[in-house]
């Protein structure tokens, strides 16, 4: 071998070692971009005979099947989170102990009846029944509306969602045909495969999504039960109401028609959003009407059979919706009674008026008497409270389960794919030395012809 | 394994995070001594805590109840075992105008004494209580005796619910009391025996005595039984507040917390969290130790 191919490969050397210290660098500073997949650099000898490395290319390190893992488990474990935090909220209006709940108003309206059957003749007794009914249908009225109210906010945040979904799907599907023209060419698509990574992880907590590698370099991206992206081509999401109020998820390819996805629909944000209001909520708002029913119709079924101090008798104390569907948000002081103490009906009879209180003790009783089912108002409430309370504690179970999956895929991905500084900073040393040895081969090879040339010279 | 600074990083927060989150339970067990502070904590201790905070408010309103009847009780029964000196005022004032040696003058004296005693048992059976006149039966908000003892109320027993299930008396009958609806009309013997001293008929006065003695008896018997319901009432309200010290201890069976347990929870807690800071220094560190 002579001493200029001695060179050569030396230089050989240079270049492959410039090239390991370019890549860790690029290691290094994108330790914490996310999507980013370490780099290793593809070395191998020349072939046939010839001396020296040649950089045959960069490769990303990367796991598909880690990959697929880490997307569905950060799905489920948004999906969990949503669906806790919205209960969260939903738990508060239902909670007691913080006084925010509404045991005391249903106490205090109906212990009113005892004051009342005590001391029936008393203005004060009576209009305290009236405020007392007039707090508990306000406060029941509240929660209702509250509920409501929620569910339409996370109607406009799943709508929300739902366009930022589509925005990156049609992003994944660009990225998708970026990398296939790329790879058509031959040229580095590493680059685009983090972007296209990072995408994938940021949508991952909005919906559930499968990913499935095709050969041409493209990700096709499936999400409840469709195919979301294919290629080049995303479908689009939109988000309506179906005849009951409740969400529904239409795919469609284009201005094409809609395909209704809903019941696909399990993981991610926007199935946290459609578990906790449709069903949850809904369930909870539905228990919130049979409750104000129960309560409304039993007062004042007793209530009509009474007489108020002017004898007359048959009036409401509620007024309520003739079922029980949207009872709650319609409760109010029946106007038969509003402003009207005397209507207050304690006298069982018109003809021992004023001072009998038999009705008032009737509806004093009503307290102990089943109102909802077979359950008394403040066992009603007590399993309103107890399933609101199930409800977050199964979901705050199931938030921290799921978040436990979640880092135990982060951390598998993290760990095949992830950027170790230790590693990179031994790959530092070990592309330094190998740069110096090979400079040094060159300045030795230098030295031998300088010497050579000196005694040629001579 | 390769372990990577993303690794150690995100799994530094997420224990971070789980060491706050249990400290600032363990914060509000130890700051409220509750177990429960919201309903996820024990869903089934939250709904009964709903049942338990129910009772224990009709329980109070049954005390309310129960304190308001006995007063009214307690004054009925003061004013009937008046009633009842009056009557015995009247048989000795009877007695006397028996008295052979009696002129005319004497008894008309003593007629007057008896219209007196009218008066003042019309004024008795007008007593009014917290709830209006106490003998008027339904009729508490008008005057149940005119001024010769005739009757206008009713014999409606007032009902109040004491939180026990079953609706209870609180008031005692003025018309079986004083009117016939108790045997006789009592105004009616005073009436009688007026009627006999001025009249100076030593015959109808001795007629007079049984009258009296049976209208005496009427009064106390209607006495005794507002006696008995305030037994009644006291015996209520001591069961309501023995039921009320029961359901508080109910109430911090289901929902207390272990003051101990929670105030030592929270300084383990303390101590596991500022350790975990420590480690969390030491192992961001480890990251850049090859770098130096």
């Amino acid at each position: 071998m002579g001493l200029t191919q001695i060179l050569s490969t030396a230089l050989d050397g240079l270049n492959a070692q410039s090239v390991g210290l370019s890549t860790t660098g690029d290691n290094i500073s994108n330790v914490n971009t996310p999507g980013y997949a370490r780099r290793e650099v593809d070395l191998e000898t020349r072939a046939q005979g010839l001396a020296g490395v040649n950089v045959a290319g960069l490769q990303r390190v990367s796991d598909a099947v880690v990959e697929r893992k880490q997307y569905q488990a950060m799905g489920l474990s948004s999906a969990a989170s949503e669906r806790d935090s919205q209960l969260g909220q939903v738990e508060n209006l239902f909670d007691d102990t913080n006084g925010s709940g509404l045991a005391d108003a249903l106490s205090a309206f109906y212990t009113s009846f005892s004051g009342l059957a005590s001391n029936p003749t008393d203005s004060t007794a009576r209009s305290t029944v009236l405020n007392a009914a007039s707090t508990l249908a306000g406060r029941i009225n509240d929660t209702a509306n509250s509920i409501a109210s929620q569910r339409s906010d996370i109607f406009g945040k799943a709508q929300a969602t739902v366009a930022e979904i589509n925005a990156k799907a049609q992003k994944l599907a660009t990225l998708n045909q970026q990398i296939v023209a790329a790879k058509a060419q031959g040229q580095d698509t590493t680059g685009l495969e983090d972007q296209r990574s990072k995408v994938l992880l940021d949508m991952s907590p909005l919906i559930d999504v499968t990913t499935i590698p095709q050969d041409n370099g493209s990700i096709m991206v499936q999400s409840s039960g469709t195919t979301l992206v294919d290629g080049v081509q995303a479908r689009t999401l939109s988000l309506g109401l179906d005849t009951n109020g409740n969400m529904q998820l239409t795919a469609a390819i284009g201005d094409g028609p809609g395909t209704d996805i809903t019941k696909y629909l399990t993981g991610g944000q926007l199935g946290g959003l459609k578990e906790a209001r449709d069903t949850d909520l809904a369930q909870v708002a539905t228990n919130l009407d049979n409750f104000a029913y129960g309560i409304a119709t039993s007062v004042n079924t007793v209530h009509e059979a009474g007489y108020g101090l002017d004898g007359v008798s048959g009036r409401d104390m509620f007024s309520i919706t003739p079922s029980a569907q949207g009872a709650a948000r319609a409760i109010a002081l029946s106007a038969d009674v509003a402003n009207n103490p005397d209507a207050v009906a304690a006298s069982g009879s018109a003809t021992a008026l004023p001072g009998n209180s038999d009705n008032a003790v009737a509806l004093s009783a009503l307290a102990s008497q089943p109102a909802v089912g077979s359950s008394t108002p403040s066992e009603a409430w007590g399993d309103l409270v107890g399933d609101v309370g199930s409800r977050k504690q199964s979901a705050s179970d199931d938030s921290t389960m799921r978040s436990a999956v979640e880092a135990q895929a982060t951390a598998a991905r993290e760990s095949s794919s992830g950027v170790s500084l230790d590693e990179e900073m031994v790959s530092l040393t070990k592309f330094q030395r190998a740069y110096e040895a090979s400079s040094k081969v060159i300045t030795t090879v230098d030295t031998l012809l300088g010497e050579l040339m000196d005694s040629v010279g001579r | 394994m390769r372990v990577t600074d993303g690794m150690r990083q995100t799994s530094l927060v997420r224990t971070l995070d789980q060491l706050s989150q249990a400290q600032q339970d363990a914060s509000n067990r130890a700051l409220t001594g509750n177990r429960v502070n919201k309903p996820s904590d024990d869903p089934a201790a939250a709904a009964e805590l709903a049942r338990i905070r129910a009772s224990s408010a009709q329980a109070d309103a049954g005390l309310k109840a129960a304190s308001s009847a006995e007063n009214d009780l307690t004054l009925s029964e003061s004013v009937l075992a008046q009633a009842n000196d009056l009557f015995t005022n009247a048989r000795e004032l009877a007695e006397q105008g028996a008295n052979a040696s009696l002129d005319a003058n004497t008894r008309a004296d003593l007629a007057k004494q008896v219209g007196q005693l009218k008066q003042q048992l019309v004024s008795i059976a007008n007593t009014k209580g917290q709830n209006g006149y106490l003998f008027g039966g339904s009729q508490t908000q008008t005057q149940p005796f005119d001024a010769n003892g005739n009757f206008s109320g009713d014999d409606d027993a007032h009902m109040v619910d004491l939180g026990t299930g079953t609706p209870t008396a609180v008031n005692v009958s003025g018309a079986r009391a004083f009117t016939t609806a108790g045997g006789l009309d009592v105004f009616d013997q005073l009436d009688q025996l007026q009627n006999a001293l001025n009249a100076n008929d030593q015959t109808a006065i001795s007629g007079t005595f049984a009258g009296l003695e049976a209208a005496r008896q009427q009064v106390v018997g209607v006495q005794t039984d507002a006696g008995l319901r305030i037994d009644q009432m006291q015996t209520t309200e001591d069961v309501l507040t023995q039921a009320k010290t029961v359901l508080a201890s109910r109430q911090h069976d289901v929902a207390g917390a272990d003051q101990y347990q929670a105030y030592s929870d929270l300084v383990t807690l303390g101590q596991s969290l500022e350790q975990a800071v420590g480690v969390a220094k030491q192992v961001l560190n480890v990251g850049g130790m090859t770098q130096s």
